[in-house]
């Protein structure tokens, strides 16, 4: 039998052992707690400085679609930034996407935008898990189809739904579908009733009204299995870049406006700026050019041009509104333009 | 001194050893790690710079166009002058573009003209600073003629 002492000697050196064995065991446990932080955050990080690479990238070359592998994980996009788990960027180019684009693929795709010169190139990203569904039958609608790559996920119907006989959209799983209506087809046209499980904010509508140069667009959204009465707004669009544009932005509220309007906001203050460097060189080449008709060409571009610059200078602060102006001018440079390579002057643009 | 106290004072030193070794090895791992951040830093400043060299190469207030049709690697010399008056009035567009750098263009051939600085928001202190040098010709619509130069994009990270 052993004496009392040793008991407490033996019960004495486990408690030791348990106590030493715990205080290693949460040294370890908060090193590998802390790595896992640190490598979450680095992996979010990474994907953050790839994905400006990318957006460099695909801004400076036009007309390029890159289907781009990720990491699983979610980036929600803002009005000039995005967010990757918590770590926000600014977007240094103009990027019309989803609030949200998950899984482990990223569409990028971009677009000049030419008014009629170029004054930026758009930036489209987009998941290949979004689906898109066109539906209409006139020269825009085909356009627009026409224009929008296959690799993105879309379906187009080119037919005329009526109330009495929608078009019946079957649910394919996808976390947002986007419905974009041409000529005369409106929401209860299209029987959503399959996919009334989705959240009312992943399932929208675009209502377009207008040709390729210029329109009013009506932005709408689902209520339960049906389509919300009212529309959510009006915006408009100048030129298809733009429309496409709100096919792939949303129209959710980011502070006190909505996302796609924000956008084109700073689409407007490029427009302006880019303007006004076009009229200082028509300018410069009406005093400098010998050629009389080519002075008067470049003379009246200059007009045109400060008239742009002027009218997006509004636009930049207060779109959503018309821009039968802008067009109109726009139409006259092209025609300027023409008549300035026909007279062999130099190019307004 | 007991034979229980010699095994508890042996268990420390064990202890202690174990303690100082993984500190060591602590210390370690924390030296590759920091030198790994540095490497990834100038790496993530090297392609800063390129992608602003990048962007101020394709920027259209600066590109060549012949009926819109953009051409590569040519600056504009009508636009180009007043870009660079326009573009530091209107530097809080471009600071998201450009960040902390200077951006300019020197003529080389045949003449050898500097052009005003495009785009300056170079810091009093600075870590790294690096130079990118773009070849570009340099169009004047107005003559119908071409000159050669560079685009100069100096990056810097803080």
């Amino acid at each position: 039998m052993k004496s009392k002492k040793g008991v407490v000697e033996v019960q004495f050196n486990w408690i030791f052992i348990l106590i030493a064995g715990a205080l290693i065991l949460a040294f370890f446990i908060s090193l590998v707690a802390k790595q896992k932080t640190t490598s979450d955050l680095s992996a979010k990080a990474k994907i953050s400085v790839d994905l400006e690479a990318i957006l460099t990238g695909a801004g400076s070359s036009r007309g390029t679609v890159n289907i781009i592998d990720i990491p699983k994980a979610e980036i929600e996009f803002y009005c000039g930034s995005y967010m990757i788990g918590g770590i926000s960027r600014d977007a240094k180019e103009i990027i019309f996407a989803p609030s949200l684009i998950k899984g482990t693929k990223l569409i990028a795709w971009s677009l000049g935008w030419d008014v009629p010169y170029r004054v930026t190139n758009f930036l489209y990203l987009t998941s290949p898990e979004a689906r898109y569904i066109l539906v209409g039958t006139g020269d825009l609608f085909l356009e627009i189809n026409k224009t929008i790559p296959d690799k993105i996920n879309k379906e187009w119907y080119p037919t005329k739904p009526t109330d009495t006989f929608p078009l019946i959209v079957q649910s394919k799983n996808n976390y947002k579908v986007k419905f974009v209506l041409f000529d005369t087809i409106i929401t209860s046209n299209v029987d959503i009733s399959a996919l009334s499980k989705m959240p009312d904010d992943d399932v929208t509508a675009i209502k377009i009204n207008g040709d390729i140069n210029s329109g009013e667009i009506t932005f709408y959204k689902k209520q339960g299995g049906s389509w919300k009465g009212t529309g959510e707004g009006t915006s408009y669009y100048l030129g298809k870049e733009s429309l496409i544009g709100a096919i792939f932005s949303e129209y959710k509220d980011i502070e006190t406006e909505k996302v796609y309007d924000c956008i084109m906001k700073k689409a407007f203050k490029r427009l302006d700026i880019v303007s006004q460097i076009y009229a200082s060189r028509s300018n410069e080449i009406k005093n400098t050019v010998t050629d009389t008709t080519c002075a008067g060409i470049h003379s009246s571009a200059n007009i045109d041009l400060i008239s742009i610059s002027d009218i997006s200078a509004a636009l930049s602060q207060s779109f959503p509104n018309t821009l039968n102006d802008i067009v109109g001018k726009a139409s006259n440079l092209k025609n300027l333009n023409d008549n300035a390579q026909s007279y062999s002057c130099p190019l307004i643009y | 001194m007991k034979k229980a106290q010699i095994q508890m004072m042996e268990t420390i030193a064990i202890l202690f050893v174990f303690f100082i070794l993984v500190g060591f090895g602590f210390v370690f791992y924390a030296r590759i790690l920091k030198s790994s951040v540095t490497t990834q830093g100038e790496e993530q400043a090297q392609l800063g710079a390129i992608g602003i060299a990048q962007k101020a190469a394709f920027l259209p207030e600066l590109q060549c166009s012949e009926d819109n049709i953009i051409k590569e690697g040519c600056i504009d010399i009508l636009k180009l002058n007043k870009a660079s008056a326009i573009i530091p009035v209107n530097q809080e567009e471009y600071s998201d573009m450009f960040g902390f750098s200077k951006i300019y263009v020197n003529e080389i051939f045949p003449g050898n003209t500097n052009w005003p600085t495009l785009y300056d928001n170079s810091p009093s202190n600075y870590k790294t600073k690096l130079v990118t040098h773009v070849p570009i010709s340099l169009y004047d619509a107005t003559l119908k003629s071409y000159s050669f130069g560079v685009l100069v994009v100096e990056a810097y990270t803080k």
